[in-house]
């Protein structure tokens, strides 16, 4: 290995093959430290999926593992005794609130051996499966039950069998599976393990899983306790571990993680960049910046749009952001736009730099059903742009739990009567938006936060 | 073939004699319906038409057994996987598509039998006249067998039993018409071409009644035309053995166990019929023969009512599985293996009351064993069809070669040792140890069958 710092940064459904904070985050860590070696594993849904970073000179590798595919094993425990014993262990990993013997099973398992047909066709597997199934669900189809634990542990079968690549430090930028493999990397290799996170894997698959029709009765239950005992190894095997804002933390304690293992170090963003000069532009604009996704919440945007242009006719709605990840869902926004007759005053821009809006912007309004700290709310503050937002993750804290410009998800009442006040108090929001952007200089600056992940990983690297 | 099994017991319960003679010519036409055939034929020429073969009676048997023989031996591992891919097609509703398969795989198979029979019917030296027809005819009669047992293996899935028995009853009357014809003006080549010419009319009068069966709803669309099977008949049948490798070789080792120890001494012991390379040991051949017909009871007990129950009970376990609680599906198992010791039982106590009553009638040593052994045969071939229900075909496999292994080890020890064992003993033995084999695995594999099941996938 170089004599460089050698970091692997593990991730899942992220960067860099979708946009979005967590993307942007990563990109902008690796970039700005150019002295350390990063090496990419990331964990994906599909094979294939196009690169929307390009990749920085100090990504030294990446290799991508597909999280729904089944691999050949290329080796295979020691024993017959041995690889019964992971059955075991794999079988009852979840059913218990400590996962101590997560360890024994990274143990008796090598790297490159898959336990997907031994968890199920061993006598030992088979009747732990058939077992639980009587113990917890008998009065479900049996079949259902199976494949619901084959396909929730198929992908745990994945994570633990795949190799990681040879670094100093593994930095897992979730829990989840990232956080396992991150997990399993750290026994495997005796190296230090290192966890951000920048929502809560858990309680977003969480939320997640109560509004699936698909998933239901004991299967929630199954899914619910599988990725909370994700978290829970993974906040029993890192080294150090980090949230964005100070309420995640507590609720990493709340499932396991040692409190003197935890810290925060919030976002930060460029503020050079962000900080630009205003350049009014006649009119009222309201801006959202993000992706037209789902989690982004775009069809309340529009309705929101609706309620305002009945009470303040001359406002103009953008929304910046990339349109083609989910290309059903933009088409819904857009009928829901043209339903609504509002198209000559909202539009779509596409990808664009949103220094040019934030330039004039009036308000930036977010309405996502889930965030964790957003950045662009930073980014906004630095150009002067207030911001009016749904209740969620960190977003309170940012807006100082400010009623008048917070609402809850989905609320498009409430935050039109938010993007009213800012339209109808100018003077206030001057003193407002000057108090906001001198926050953002002194807690978010991106050079403050890359400095101490260079801190934390000199120091990881240098103790392990 | 469990389809035709529901049809004939429906006929079986509407009661009286006629249904039952009705069930029991069709389900022998179904089982064993070439064989049966070339059986009855000859006996009928034997009996009606003795002139016809005035003098060539043993190159005549000779002829028709030999190619029998090397039919099932060299194809008889094919009729497995195509039955399994039979009913693939026709379970998706792709009747077109089987019925092109059928006709698809004929064509290839009949080729190939053209050129393996051509050089040994060359091989005869043969010294009567017309000795050209006859090669002819033996190359005939070769390639249509190997076609008529693809083509009943076709029919048995459709059902129709009443049909079937027609045209074999149509085919007989034609053979010995042609035979009579035939062989006045080409004398035992006539005869042979003529029995030939009954088979190939089998053949046709089958491919018509298929093609009856089905009927397109629609015109083919381009994408239809493209995935049917029947324009690539031999690529994707490779394919198919590629993937079902141990049903093929389940099929090829029962066979070779059928016919290894008749080669064996036919080499050992056989008289060669002057001027061929055909050697005949009648001492065995014959009572092999005629023990075989002895297994029709049982063969019919099995189509009727073993398979049958079976099918039922294993469509309710695997219903239960799909949609049942644990212990339902632990019920349905239970339930299928009850059913499984059952009839197999009951189908024992028949052909063994067949086998037992035989036995006492008759005095020949060989011939008692060879009853017993075919008691045991029939076993097998039940046990093997429900491996095969339940996708055991490596299991199959392994019961497969214990007969072939046994029966030409046993056969070569009864050959070089100079009638220590009586012939018929490695068929036996072979049959006996592949039948316990058999239920041994039977038994495990229906007690892991939702395992199985499941987890396969």
């Amino acid at each position: 290995m170089s004599s460089r710092p050698r970091v692997c940064i593990i991730l899942e459904g992220s960067y860099p093959f979708i946009t979005g904070g967590v993307s942007a985050w990563t990109h902008d860590l690796i970039i700005n430290l150019p002295e350390i070696d990063f090496v990419l594993f990331t964990i994906s849904p599909e094979a294939d999926m196009e690169l929307r970073y390009e990749l920085p000179e100090n990504v030294v590798e990446h290799c991508d593992i597909i999280l729904n595919k089944h691999y050949e094993s290329t080796a295979k425990p020691s024993s017959k005794k041995k690889l019964l014993k992971a059955v075991s262990i794999a079988h009852d990993l979840f059913k218990s609130n400590s996962h101590g013997n997560f360890e024994e099973l990274i143990n008796l398992i090598p790297e490159g051996f898959y336990l997907y047909d031994a968890a199920v066709r061993t006598d030992t597997g088979w009747k732990m499966i058939v077992e639980a199934n009587q113990k917890h669900n008998p009065m479900y189809a049996f079949t259902d039950y199976y494949w619901a634990w084959k396909s929730a542990h198929d992908m745990l079968f994945t994570i633990i069998g795949s190799s990681l690549p040879e670094a100093d430090i593994y930095h897992a930028i979730s829990t989840g599976f990232a956080g396992i493999a991150a997990a399993a990397a750290k026994i495997r290799k005796n190296k230090p393990l290192i966890l951000t996170e920048h929502g809560l894997y858990h309680k977003e698959r969480e939320m997640e899983i109560r509004k699936s029709d698909m998933i239901r009765g004991y299967q929630r239950d199954m899914w619910t306790r599988l990725y909370n005992g994700f978290s829970r190894i993974c906040y029993s095997q890192a080294d150090r571990i980090i949230s964005l804002f100070e309420e995640n933390r507590r609720k990493q304690h709340e499932l396991g993680a040692n409190p003197a293992m935890t810290e925060v170090i919030p976002n930060g963003i460029d503020l050079p960049r962000f900080c630009i000069e205003r350049e009014e532009k006649e009119g009222f604009h309201v801006g959202l910046v993000g992706r037209v996704v789902p989690i982004k919440d775009i069809k309340t945007y529009i309705s929101t749009a609706k309620i305002v242009l009945e009470r303040i006719p001359g406002a103009i709605f953008y929304c910046i952001g990339p349109t083609d990840e989910d290309p059903g869902y933009y088409r819904d926004c857009e009928m829901l736009v043209k339903s609504l007759k509002i198209e000559d005053r909202f539009i779509f821009t596409g990808r664009q730099n949103v220094l040019d809006y934030y330039k004039f912007l009036d308000v930036l309004l977010l309405t996502s059903v889930r965030e964790a700290q957003p950045l662009v709310i930073l980014e906004g503050y630095c150009g002067g742009v207030p911001a009016v937002a749904t209740s969620v993750g960190n977003i309170p804290e940012m807006l100082d739990y400010d009623d008048r410009f917070l609402a809850p998800s989905k609320d498009s009442e409430k935050l039109a009567e938010c993007i009213q006040f800012v339209h109808d108090n100018p003077g206030e929001m001057k003193s407002i938006n000057e108090a906001n952007k001198q926050k953002a200089i002194t807690f978010y600056n991106k050079i403050d936060l890359h400095k101490k992940y260079l801190q934390i990983y000199t120091e990881t690297a240098g103790g392990a | 073939m469990a389809g035709i099994g529901f049809e004939l017991r429906k006929v079986i319960n509407k009661g009286g004699l006629g249904s039952f003679f009705q069930i029991a010519m069709s389900g022998a036409m179904i089982v064993a319906g070439p064989w049966l055939l070339s059986i009855i034929t000859i006996t009928a020429i034997q009996t009606f038409l003795t002139q016809a073969l005035d003098g060539g009676l043993e190159l005549f048997m000779g002829v028709v057994i030999y190619c029998y023989a090397f039919s099932l031996f060299i194809f008889g591992g094919f009729h497995y996987l195509f039955t399994r891919r039979m009913s693939d097609l026709l379970y998706k509703k792709k009747e077109g598509q089987a019925f092109g398969y059928v006709l698809g795989l004929m064509i290839p198979v009949g080729i190939i039998s053209v050129l393996l029979s051509l050089p040994a019917a060359l091989m005869l030296d043969l010294n009567i006249a017309n000795a050209a027809v006859f090669r002819a005819a033996a190359v005939l009669i070769f390639t249509v067998v190997n076609c008529l047992w693809i083509i009943m293996l076709y029919v048995s899935v459709l059902k129709w039993y009443i049909k079937i028995l027609i045209v074999y009853s149509a085919g007989l009357g034609s053979s010995l018409l042609f035979i009579y014809l035939l062989s006045k003006p080409l004398g035992l080549a006539g005869a042979m071409l003529g029995f030939a010419a009954g088979h190939l009319l089998i053949v046709l009068l089958l491919i018509i009644l298929c093609r009856t069966a089905w009927k397109p709803e629609k015109p083919a669309q381009p994408e239809d035309i493209e995935s049917l099977e029947g324009f690539h008949p031999l690529r994707n049948f490779l394919r198919y053995l590629s993937k079902h490798r141990c049903l093929f070789g389940a099929g090829l080792l029962y066979y070779w166990g059928i016919w290894i120890d008749k080669l064996i001494f036919w080499q050992f012991f056989g008289e060669k019929v002057s001027g061929t390379f055909i050697s005949l040991f009648a001492a065995y051949d014959i009572p092999v023969y005629l023990a075989n017909l002895t297994m029709i009871p049982g063969l019919v007990f099995f189509v009727v009512y073993s398979e049958t129950e079976f099918y039922t009970a294993l469509k309710k376990f695997l219903f239960k599985l799909s949609k049942g609680r644990y212990t339902d599906i632990v019920k349905a198992r239970y339930n299928l293996r009850r059913v499984t010791v059952t009839s197999i039982k009951e189908q024992c106590v028949l052909q063994g009351a067949v086998t037992i009553i035989i036995i006492i009638l008759v005095e020949s040593l060989i011939m008692k064993i060879t009853l017993i052994a075919v008691f045991f045969h029939l076993l097998l071939l039940t046990l093997l069809n429900y491996l095969f229900y339940i996708e055991q075909y490596s299991d199959a496999f392994i019961c497969s070669a214990v007969f072939f292994c046994v029966n030409a080890v046993f056969a070569l020890i009864t050959s070089l040792s100079g009638h220590i064992l009586p012939p018929g003993f490695s068929y036996m033995l072979s049959a006996a140890g592949a039948a316990l084999a058999a239920i041994l695995l039977l038994r495990k594999d229906i007690s892991t069958l939702e395992r199985h099941i499941l987890t396969k996938n």
